[in-house]
């Protein structure tokens, strides 16, 4: 049996990134989709640098050299790490290059293509030459300040046999490509190709020796990450005092180049030589995202978002009337999540609710949701919002209606410093007959309608007292009142959550012992924990059945004998990105279910505030199980086996999860 | 309490706490509680006063829960208590000014006996039998951060009531730089030393129950986690053993405590054991309600106590024992005090309260003779002044002692300075008070009970009081005849004494 | 044992008084305290005898007390006449009556007799172990004087001076003529000079006439009267003669304080004392109440083989009377006299550190053995009780000044040090206060050694260096008495301004 335990977590993700890069294969895929999957895995990879790959270099310099649970230390990390990403990008290319640009040559998309060169000649002169500015480089001025993921052009040039250096950035202001339409056909020119290709109008009495094209990652500094060991956080903290200016992680160049070059890149970014990664191809695929044609069939089908039959007419009539005699379940995006914002509309014009509260952690800025919250401060209701803005990458966006909202009146609370909020929950409380009566709303997604239509999440909508009056403590909580309450209906992570799920596995685990029937279907986007990973090795020792749809990173090794034998792990990968957490225990036929926005991950359990919600209702309880069993036979799914994902069997009672759902939605709810 | 919101909010050595509760048909709905730790006895119990950091913290946090009450738009229905952590904290003022100014809230502090009452009250609505306890003799403990009180009731009334400067919190600071090797040492003797003085002045024979509650119960039932509300004495030393023998670490972390609270588990365990052990019983009833519940459910008035002015009376009746009182006098002045107040309702038109104020006065106005027989009306008036017993409100006290203090001619009221300060129509029920009380303390002048009875008859003239007596009260005609003027002045109308001789 | 319960009844010119008293070891306590002013002596120093109105009045009262001594059980009776019985033509038909109706036994008592009793309550309240006292009881028919020196009885008189003989036999007009009063005063003089002429260093006066000019003169003074025993300077007894010898008895009546029955009385009060002050060259003398019950009582008492601290304990008489003190109040006797135990050590140890002297001790002392008293009132705050009870306590031996002084060491036992807010301090003047605070400075230290109340600390060792006063405390099991002492040391750090440890 393998000498390790877990899967490593950087490996992991790659793995999963790798997936998304597969579904770019995919045939039944529409062609345009199919190039968006490039795009992300490009976008995903180059995050994953700045973050991931930044740390494990932190850790290196530091001199820090503990194997993690994957019993690799970091220097065996990121060569792993560089090998993988060095395939992938391989790959990438192939399946753009040989895949997907003929394809969409015989749609009539051309991109890059030499042909129509002439025709683009003006848009070079108009657009983008007054922006060019090439840097000329001698021992003097070094290499000039490129903005992190850049693209520029290191030119050598000559001149009455004398040889220069010349940097060329590509300006961020220009639009990543140019559109021209040729009969039916849509040509498509990234900016890169254009400069390239007029290179030599740029150096003009310069003779052009050679050029190749650059770009590097910068270490995005983000605060350094909580699932690292004490005596990690002191070595970084140490090293990071003392680390150089420098902080590029990678260095990609399009093409292969002699060493004499490759070194005077080194000595200008100081860097290491595997810092460096000849793509030889496109070294920045973002252009895609600007593709546009009209045909519908180069997209998924649209679809419109079902609402249950159950509650059919909540048009007509009002959710607090509704939710006398029911909760409420929703799955977005099959289901519409407009219901959800309905509801809090109706809230905001109901004159008997005295006060809303809500988390908002990413969300869009024409947000609906903002401007009812607006309003119904506006409207005299008490509102509180609590907001997280270590959303990664997207503080800005955050802070902007933020301070929309403390103007119209809204008491707004920004979370803690070191433990992020990732609960997603809504709390309303409404007189009725002078006695307060309180509606939560729990979601494992967003208050976010842009990103409802493309991750999967439950929403829950109920007035069940006791669940209601532990939000009220979540809220007074997350709002810095105080941290010491009872958690009995709702678990709550940094506090109770894990212990929850480590007493629910053991549960289980006792029962198969006595022989009874165990089970645990867990429906996550990551598993990265040891506490967890060794309880579910035990419960399957114990003869606990355990299916796992893990859509991302996932520190199991199933199917190891004597160790995981009893362990699945899928990973479903499709047009929707799989966010919902759900869970599913036997427990002696009690057969509990709950909700969550936590992985199981070491940050979700320890250091963030999150949510697992045990969901009673007997519709929403069936609904639910209803969705795991589809989710793992899906067709599209992944499955591991030990350390390498490969794809789920073909055979016939397979269909496509998310699809089946699209048709299917409103047939099962 | 008529529906709506009510909200407490207490300020503890602790923490501050806050409830809101919903009253519909006088049902109590708790919607919020809130517990925000904050230590502010560790200022106070060490430093004496409170820094301004946590005067500060106070205020961030209290100005938090004020948005809860705009929350609720009850700004103007709650109460925030402070407890010792405030009340022994020499800048306390300047405490309560600071937050007040910062809050906009306002912050009262509850003096030591009122906070007694209130968990008494608590208690009697949480425990089971606890009106048959109270009458065959109980103790009743409450040991919170700041103090122990303790008061020890025998026929409904307390014998003995006290407050000790020994909290837990109190009592683990005290010793916190001490070796664990004396510490265990250090708790005992300090208990012991307060045990000592309870049994010197406590009638502890008679004990029969003991009841407890108090913020140590929560830490305590924490690691007992007793099914029911009952503590064994076995359970208790077991427990102590143990902490004893094993290092508080690792004590503390096989019951998830945090550092403090593994010391202060000590003090609280062997507290209660001394107690049980002095009082010999095998266990100890608790309840485990918190101080704001107490308070939300005595300010919400859902708390009710029947017949007040019959315990108040009996009570001040046990507590005049103590200093030798003539109760035979006390009782003839008592019986004659109500018959004028019930025969001349038309005329002085006092409240039942004001009766009880009356009341309590007949029974009050010789004890000062224990302290010194010169001036025995200062005596008494200090005496009286001096009680602190659970359910007897300050504004009583502080009437009953006036009238006690005037009961003799030797002192006018206007002399009296302290009382110029109180509102003319409260001096005037005051003077009442004074006027009845001398009458009928004139009418036992000899403290010999000559006059068995008298009846009592109006007319536009004068006020006729007819004197059953065993013999010519000779003593009583003079005092009389000293003592009604205030009466004339008060009532406009003259007081006459006839003797009937009740053998003839 | 069972205390019993003694009644005496002091039947005098003026008034008639009852004291009932519960007697307990080595104390008693009075329980009943009933006084009419019947004023027998008018109508025996003018008619000779006591006539019927007087009479029927004088077994009114006797009822009256009859009914109090049955009403508190009191077992023991003691009734005994003075003067104006002793003078009465019909005493003994009276006293036969009295015997008859209410089984009461009237004992007329000799002038000796009763210079003795007022000489053993005299022993009671003063220390006059190292005085050399004149004591002089003013009644009504007579003046009852005894010297003594260092407690030892010299000699006893029974002289004619009783007020209201006096006012009688020579003041028949009102106002008075200036010779009736000049020829009085001669009378005073060629009796006092009949008095062995021995050094005399304290007066004291008991006698309800001599109160009641002390009362005026505290009156005059804006000082509390309820004081036991007090002191009235020559001076204001020589400006009252003057004032009063010009005035007609209704506008003496309206002098603030005086008594209205003896308002006709007081000018020849005053000019006895004054007589013997002059003779003696005095320049004040002391007052205190009851003289003869008390003496009455304690003799009583001795009687029933009950003896008192002063007589037996041969500790002084002040220190007895403070563990009486503090027996009423149930102190805990072992810790008071542990505390006071350390405080002496400490004293002795710290005087000159201090710059106290030697007879500040005794106020330490009395605020020791009394500080927790308070705590029979009630625990919290009981310093501030201790206060209290002190100043009303009837402390031998201290004037009253004095008794303010221990009241206030023993208010500052524990809590807060002197403040503003303690108005009663600021009320000393500053010498006292400095006083007050290093007295209470040393009481503090002690208590805190006694913590436990178990008297571990057997000793006490004092280094005083410069800046630091070590004190090493020497006992078998010390350590929190230390911890609790250095929690206490503020005030002694304060008043010395150097650090102070103890170990």
């Amino acid at each position: 049996m393998s000498s390790f335990l877990y899967n490593n977590r950087e490996l992991s993700w790659l793995d999963f990134n790798y997936r998304v890069l597969d579904f770019a294969r995919n045939a039944n895929v529409p062609l345009l989709e199919r190039l968006k999957f490039v795009a992300i895995h490009a976008s995903n990879l180059d995050e994953f640098f700045m973050v991931r790959v930044a740390g494990l270099k932190d850790q290196i310099d530091a001199g820090y050299n503990v194997p993690d649970m994957s019993l690799k230390t970091p220097k065996q990390q990121f060569e792993d790490v560089r090998k993988k990403v060095l395939v992938q990008v391989k790959l990438r290319n192939d399946i753009f290059k040989n895949h997907l640009i003929p394809q969409c040559k015989l749609k009539g998309i051309l991109i890059n293509p030499k042909e129509y060169l002439a025709q683009i000649e003006d848009i070079f002169y108009l657009d983008i030459l007054p922006l060019l500015t090439p840097v000329a480089l001698n021992n003097v001025n070094k290499i000039p300040f490129i903005q992190n993921l850049t693209s520029a052009f290191f030119v050598e040039i000559e001149k009455n046999s004398e040889l220069f250096y010349s940097i060329l950035i590509i300006p961020n202001a220009l639009p990543k490509s140019f559109k021209i339409k040729n009969k039916n056909q849509s040509i498509y020119y990234t900016l890169n190709y254009i400069v390239e290709k007029f290179l030599n109008r740029v150096y003009t009495n310069y003779n052009i020796k050679q050029s190749f094209l650059f770009r590097h990652t910068r270490n995005a500094d983000l605060p350094i990450h909580q699932e690292f060991s004490e005596d990690l956080l002191e070595a970084i903290e140490h090293y990071l005092d003392l680390r150089k200016k420098s902080n590029v992680v990678r260095l990609e160049i399009d093409r292969e180049i002699d060493s004499a070059f490759i070194q005077k890149m080194i000595d200008y970014f100081d860097i290491e030589p595997d810092d460096i990664y000849i793509t030889n191809g496109l070294i920045d695929y973002s252009f895609i995202y600007n593709i546009a044609e009209t045909k519908k069939s180069l997209y998924f089908s649209p679809f419109k978002p079902a609402t249950p039959n159950y509650i059919k007419n909540i048009d007509k009539s009002s959710f607090f009337d509704v939710l006398k005699s029911q909760d409420i379940i929703l799955f977005r995006p099959y289901h519409d999540f407009k219901i959800v914002i309905k509801f809090l509309e109706e809230a905001v014009r109901d004159k008997n609710v005295l006060s809303i509260k809500i988390t908002l952690y990413r969300t869009n800025d024409d947000s609906k949701i903002i401007e009812l919250l607006e309003e119904a401060a506006k409207n005299g209701k008490h509102v509180s919002v609590v907001i997280e803005l270590k959303a990664r990458f997207d503080e800005q966006k955050n802070v902007s209606w933020a301070k929309r909202l403390e103007n119209a009146g809204c008491v707004v609370t920004y979370g803690f410093l070191d433990i992020k909020i990732h609960a997603k929950c809504m709390l309303i409380v409404r007189k009725e007959f002078g006695q307060l009566v309180r509606y939560v709303h729990i979601s494992t997604g967003n208050y976010n309608e842009k990103t409802a239509l493309v991750y999967t999440d439950i929403d829950y909508i109920t007035k069940d007292e006791p669940t209601c009056q532990e939000i009220v403590n979540l809220f007074n909580y997350m709002m810095g009142y105080s941290d010491i309450f009872e958690w009995k209906r709702v678990s709550v992570a940094p506090k109770t959550l894990r212990q929850t799920i480590v007493e629910m596995i053991d549960n289980e685990t006792k029962n198969a012992q006595k022989g009874k029937k165990a089970y645990i279907l867990a429906k996550l986007n990551s598993i990265y924990d040891k506490q967890i990973s060794d309880k579910l090795y035990e419960a399957s020792q114990s003869g606990v059945k355990i299916d796992l749809i893990v859509r991302g990173l996932c520190s199991i090794l199933p199917k190891v004998k004597h160790m995981s034998e009893n362990i699945t792990v899928k990973s479903t990968i499709g047009r929707f990105l799989e966010h919902a957490r759900i869970l599913y225990f036997f427990d002696n036929g009690k057969e509990r279910v709950f909700i969550s926005t936590a992985d199981w991950m070491v940050r979700n359990f320890d250091k963030r505030i999150e949510i697992l919600y045990e969901v009673k209702d007997k519709r929403a309880k069936n609904f639910l199980k209803t969705l795991l069993k589809l989710n793992l036979n899906d067709s599209a799914a992944w499955e591991l086996i030990k350390d390498t994902y490969i794809k789920a069997h073909k055979d016939s009672k397979f269909f496509n999860f998310q699809e089946f759902l699209l048709k299917n939605a409103s047939k099962i709810l | 309490m008529k529906n709506g919101y009510f909200s407490v909010i207490n300020i503890g050595s602790s923490a501050i706490r806050m409830q809101i509760s919903e009253f519909k048909n006088s049902t109590e709905t708790v919607l919020e509680t809130i517990i925000t730790p904050l230590a502010l006895g560790i200022d106070t119990f060490e430093k004496g006063y409170i820094s301004l950091e946590k005067a500060k913290e106070t205020a961030q946090i209290l100005s938090k829960y004020a948005l809860k009450l705009d929350e609720y738009k009850i700004r103007n229905n709650y109460k925030a208590i402070c407890t010792s952590a405030i009340r022994d904290a020499q800048n306390k003022y300047f405490f309560i000014n600071y937050i007040t100014t910062k809050t906009h809230l306002d912050i009262e502090i509850i003096d030591e006996t009122h906070e007694m009452y209130v968990k008494y009250l608590g208690l009697k609505n949480s425990i089971k039998n606890f009106d048959k306890f109270s009458k065959e003799g109980s103790l009743i403990a409450c040991l919170s951060s700041g103090s122990l009180s303790i008061s020890v009731k025998e026929n409904e009334v307390d014998t003995f009531n006290s407050v000790f400067n020994v909290g837990y919190l109190r009592q683990y600071l005290l010793f916190k730089d001490v070796d664990d090797a004396i510490k265990f040492k250090a708790y005992e003797e300090q208990i012991d030393k307060i045990i000592n003085t309870i049994k010197h002045n406590a009638n502890v024979s008679a004990v029969k129950y003991m009841v407890v509650c108090g913020s140590s119960i929560n830490l305590l039932t924490k690691i007992i986690n007793p099914k029911s509300n009952k503590i064994s004495y076995k359970a208790l030393n077991a427990l102590y053993q143990s902490i004893k023998s094993s290092n508080l670490e690792l004590f503390g972390a096989n019951y998830h405590l945090t550092q403090n609270e593994a010391s202060m588990i000590v003090p609280i365990v062997y507290t209660f054991l001394a107690i049980l052990k002095m009082l010999n019983l095998k266990s100890f009833l608790f309840s485990d309600a918190t101080f704001v519940q107490q308070l939300m459910s005595y300010y919400s008035k859902s708390f009710k106590e029947k017949s007040v002015n019959k315990k108040i009376l009996n009570q001040i009746i046990a507590y005049s024992k103590k200093y030798n009182n003539d109760l035979k006098h006390a009782k003839k002045v008592l019986h004659f005090a109500d018959r004028l107040y019930t025969e001349l309702k038309s005329i002085h038109s006092l409240t039942q309260k004001e009766k009880t104020i009356l009341d309590a006065a007949c029974i009050l106005h010789d004890v000062g003779y224990y302290i010194g027989v010169n001036n025995h009306h200062q005596h008494s008036y200090y005496i009286a002044k001096s009680i602190n017993i659970p359910g007897i409100e300050r504004e009583i006290i502080d009437y009953v002692a006036a009238c006690v203090l005037f009961h003799r001619n030797k002192v006018k009221i206007e002399a009296e300075d302290e009382l110029l300060s109180a509102p003319i129509e409260k001096i005037l029920s005051l003077k009442k008070i004074i006027a009845l009380l001398k009458i009928a303390d004139a009418l036992d002048a000899s403290h010999t009970q000559i006059i068995e009875d008298i009846d009592i008859l109006i007319s536009e003239s004068e006020i006729k009081i007819t004197a059953i007596a065993l013999k010519i009260p000779f003593l009583e005609e003079l005092t009389f005849k000293h003592k009604c003027a205030d009466f004339l002045e008060t009532f406009g109308i003259e007081p006459k004494l006839y003797i009937k001789l009740k053998y003839e | 044992m069972e205390y019993p319960i003694v009644a005496v009844i002091d039947i005098g010119s003026n008034s008639i008084r009852l004291q009932i008293a519960q007697s307990l070891e080595k104390s008693y306590r009075i329980i009943q305290d009933y006084k009419e002013d019947l004023r027998l002596g008018d109508s025996v120093f003018s008619k000779g005898y006591i006539d019927d109105k007087t009479a029927d009045l004088f077994y009114k009262n006797i009822e009256v007390i009859n009914n109090l001594i049955q009403n508190h059980k009191a077992t023991i009776i003691k009734a005994v006449a003075t003067a104006a019985l002793r003078d009465a033509k019909n005493a003994n038909h009276i006293i036969e009556t009295i015997k008859q109706r209410f089984g009461i036994d009237i004992e007329i008592i000799s002038g000796e007799k009763e210079a003795y009793y007022n000489f053993l309550a005299v022993l009671y309240n003063f220390d006059i172990k190292v005085l050399n006292v004149l004591t002089i009881d003013t009644g009504g028919g007579s003046s009852e004087i005894v010297i003594s020196e260092k407690g030892k009885l010299i000699n006893s008189y029974s002289t004619l001076l009783g007020c209201s003989r006096l006012r009688h036999e020579f003041l028949k007009t009102n106002p008075p003529s200036q010779s009736d009063i000049y020829t009085m005063k001669e009378f005073i003089e060629e009796t006092i000079e009949n008095l062995d002429d021995v050094s005399i260093d304290t007066i004291i006066a008991t006698g309800g006439t001599l109160n009641n000019i002390a009362n005026m003169y505290y009156l005059s003074q804006n000082k509390k009267t309820i004081s036991y025993a007090k002191y009235v300077p020559r001076i204001y007894v020589k400006k009252l003669i003057n004032t009063l010898r010009r005035m007609r008895i209704e506008d003496i009546k309206k002098i603030k304080g005086v008594e209205e029955k003896r308002a006709d009385i007081i000018l020849p009060a005053c000019m006895v004392i004054e007589a013997i002050l002059s003779f003696y060259g005095i320049e004040g003398f002391y007052t205190f109440l009851g003289g003869l019950r008390t003496g009455l009582l304690i003799d009583t008492l001795n009687t029933l083989g009950l003896s008192f601290p002063f007589q037996t304990l041969d500790r002084d008489l002040r220190f007895s009377r403070l563990i009486e003190i503090g027996n009423k109040f149930h102190f805990e006797e072992q810790h008071a006299l542990c505390v006071n135990n350390l405080s002496k050590k400490l004293f002795e140890q710290l005087k000159e550190t201090l710059k106290l002297k030697e007879k500040d001790y005794v106020l330490l002392e009395a605020a020791a053995i009394l500080h927790d008293i308070g705590t029979y009132i009630s625990f919290s705050k009981h310093h501030a009780h201790s206060y209290y009870l002190i100043t009303n306590a009837d402390l031998t031996g201290f004037d009253l000044k004095q008794k303010e002084m221990i009241a206030a060491i023993a208010y500052f036992h524990r809590g807060s040090l002197p403040n503003r807010s303690h108005s009663f301090y600021w009320s000393f003047s500053k010498k006292k206060r400095k006083k007050i605070k290093k007295l209470a400075a040393i009481l503090r230290v002690a208590d805190g050694l006694d913590r436990s109340h178990r008297s571990f600390v057997k000793d006490i060792k004092v280094d005083v260096e410069k800046n630091h006063i070590k004190i090493f405390a020497v006992s078998d099991d010390k350590f929190l008495e230390i911890k609790a002492a250095n929690a206490k040391k503020d005030l002694l750090e304060k008043v010395t301004k150097k650090k102070v440890s103890i170990i």
